[in-house]
């Protein structure tokens, strides 16, 4: 009874043992990804919601993400859904290059070579890198202006890095039906930005004439928001003018 | 061209963010089922969301959000429920929401409609009313869509309008018209003879056209909405003894018509009933096709006086003729814009015609439309976003719409041999 008793407590022991060891290594392994993956939690770009997206994306180069990872439930109640999911909505937007962008055409449009360009900075901008080389932006201009222009005293990295991804998030939520694109249209707005990104104010101060480009410039900041956190929470001037860069 | 930004210092040395480039061109609309208070009412507000839904991808402005994505309730809450959810709706990305109501009695409809821009905190852009006949609940849908278009881009769209044409599906070669995307198509003219060239007046209350049922001599007809139509028109005019093609001008009380006389074929202007003729050209060669600028105070024709059809514009008097086009050997059927910058007109490319736009000025001259079967008689849309035209790409004559921005090209008729579009104005 008892050598039997032991045997089989033995066994069971065993097996015990053993349950007990694939269960910690996976318990091991779930609080591993936790782990790895709560770093990037506290990053504003990462989305705690799974997003489907409708509208055939491009996937974006996303720091360390993790498809095994189970969608995560928000930690509270969501009182205000907004802050979620912006940071995926620019997934969506990547323009491929099959718009008609022939030389003959009445509405000026982009060649896709350029937009192709755009598309790897939006994506460096994501990714916090700095663009290999700045393309319209000579390094210290000392006098004329520069798309992202730069003060007489010079702009630190941290600032043009965050203009560079403002405006890529921006550029992002701008829709403009192109009849718009050949009148030459350029509006300018006055946006206050918290602390963390939010845009709390967005007032149009030199209007372009037409009041709905001036309408969609203030729907794109609306829609960008909340932005990157600013160096500096305050009012930030931001120029809608399309096409026509030299 | 560089930008003068504001100085720097004003801005505490903040650096100006230029955008320089919109990512998209097609907004997003959440379009709710309206609230019905008809009998049958489910049905008919379905068929008002479709075709609501149908003509705002017409205009190619607008895609749908699908109902799939919504997070909202899909069917529209009364309109004195105050505002709506908007995070909802800004989380699934809607740029416009479109809700309403729908009510009515026996044989009428009544729709009342509001649009808000999601982005902008819900603002309400617009809110409208429509009345009319159970019948017009398509139009209804039409012109909800193109309020839309409007409300969001300042010019509205075309759903709502109306292409005349050409066709011999009922054994003769009679007007026919139908709306810009092809449906509600009905024959215009009975009259089993040969007809050709309709144009409509700016008010689209009449379309003038050339028939050879007079006589079996080609003149100018009107005919109207109402019943009485005024039949053959400019009868008793001096020395002319064909008239082959007349237009409106943009005031609607002149037509440049072509007329021979003489022998000659020659481009005048007339009222409607025959007064104030005036003989705009005057040559031995062959002036036809005139087109009016927006203005009015041009028009661009084809004349072959340098030994080939090549187009022309002059002063809408008749003075300072002169030729724009120089590329090709053939060029005709100019269509001035409702913009005004652009003539669209038909060139001839290795035996077959394909369709071009040249500046009022001669430049700069684009192809556009450039199949290797013929594509003819390009009319612009009332808001110029869009070009109709003759195509015989698929074997038989039909006419196709262009859209210019995106250069989708789709077909509208089916049957038949389709010809000689006419686009109409703004009907509201």
């Amino acid at each position: 009874m008892n050598p039997a008793g032991g045997v089989l407590l033995g066994d069971r022991r065993r097996e015990f043992r053993r349950l007990l060891a694939v269960s910690a290594l996976g318990h091991a392994l779930l609080v591993a990804l936790l782990a790895l993956g709560s770093p990037h939690r506290s990053a504003t770009r990462l989305p705690a919601v799974v997003r489907v997206d409708l509208v055939a994306a491009v996937p974006r180069a996303r720091p360390a993400r993790h498809p095994q990872l189970p969608p995560r439930a928000r930690p509270a109640p969501p009182p205000a859904p907004r802050p979620a999911p912006k940071p995926a909505r620019k997934a969506k937007r990547v323009v491929l290059p099959e718009r008609p962008t022939a030389e003959p055409t009445p509405t000026p449009a982009p060649p896709p070579e350029a937009k192709y360009e755009d598309v790897l900075a939006e994506l460096r901008a994501a990714a916090g890198e700095p663009e290999p080389e700045p393309q319209a932006e000579p390094a210290q201009p000392p006098g004329p202006p520069a798309p992202a222009a730069e003060g007489a005293g010079g702009v630190s990295p941290e600032v043009r890095a965050w203009v560079r991804r403002a405006k890529a998030q921006v550029t992002g939520a701008w829709i403009l039906p192109p009849g718009f694109l050949a009148q030459s249209l350029e509006a300018e707005l006055e946006v206050r930005l918290s602390a963390s990104g939010d845009v709390r104010d967005a007032r149009v101060i030199r209007r372009s004439g037409n009041p709905w480009y001036d309408e969609s410039v203030v729907r794109a900041i609306e829609k960008a928001s909340p932005l990157p956190p600013p160096p500096e929470a305050g009012d930030w001037r931001f120029v809608f003018h399309p096409g026509d860069a030299p | 061209m560089l930008l003068v930004l504001p100085a720097l210092a004003r801005a505490g040395d903040r650096p100006v963010i230029l955008i320089d480039r919109p990512r998209e061109s097609a907004f997003r609309a959440a379009v709710q089922r309206f609230a019905g208070k008809l009998p049958g009412g489910a049905g008919l507000a379905d068929s008002l969301r479709r075709q609501i839904l149908d003509a705002l991808a017409f205009s190619g402005l607008f895609a749908a959000v699908p109902d799939a994505a919504f997070l909202g309730p899909v069917q529209s809450p009364p309109l004195e429920s105050g505002a709506p959810d908007c995070p909802s709706w800004r989380q699934i990305d809607a740029d416009a929401l479109v809700q309403g109501e729908l009510e009515g009695t026996a044989g009428r409809v009544r729709v009342e409609f509001r649009v808000l821009d999601v982005a902008r905190g819900c603002t309400q852009l617009l809110h409208k009313r429509y009345e009319g006949a159970a019948g017009e609940l398509r139009r209804v849908g039409k012109a909800i869509a193109d309020d839309v278009v409007g409300a969001f881009t300042g010019q509205p769209g075309v759903a709502d309008t109306e292409i005349a044409f050409i066709s011999d599906r009922g054994g003769s070669r009679e007007v026919y018209v139908m709306e810009a995307d092809g449906q509600n198509l009905r024959a215009a003219t009975h009259n089993g003879s040969i007809n050709a060239f309709p144009d409509w007046s700016p008010d689209g209350s009449s379309i003038v056209y050339t028939s050879y049922r007079y006589r079996s001599r080609p003149w100018l007809f009107l005919l109207t909405r109402g019943r009485h139509s005024p039949g053959r028109i400019l009868r008793k005019l001096a020395g002319v003894s064909a008239l082959f093609r007349g237009v409106y001008d943009p005031s609607g009380d002149q037509l440049a018509v072509v007329g021979s006389v003489d022998g000659q074929t020659e481009i005048f202007r007339v009222a409607p009933s025959g007064r104030s003729l005036r003989r705009l050209t005057r040559n031995r060669f062959i002036d036809v096709s005139p087109s009016f600028s927006p203005d009015g105070r041009r028009i661009a024709f084809t004349s072959d006086r340098v030994g080939a059809p090549q187009i022309y514009v002059m002063q809408a008097d008749g003075s300072d003729p002169h030729r724009i086009s120089f590329d090709g050997g053939y060029n005709t059927s100019p269509a001035w814009s409702p913009g005004g910058r652009w003539i669209a007109y038909e060139a001839r490319v290795n035996g077959q015609f394909d369709i071009w736009l040249i500046g009022p000025e001669g430049a700069p001259n684009l192809p556009l439309v450039t199949h290797p079967r013929s594509d003819e008689h390009p009319t612009w849309s009332p808001d110029g976003r869009m070009l109709a035209f003759s195509s015989t790409r698929r074997g038989t004559s039909d006419i196709y719409v262009l859209d210019l921005a995106t250069r989708h090209v789709r077909r509208i008729t089916d049957g038949g041999e389709n010809s000689s579009p006419a686009w109409g104005p703004y009907r509201r």
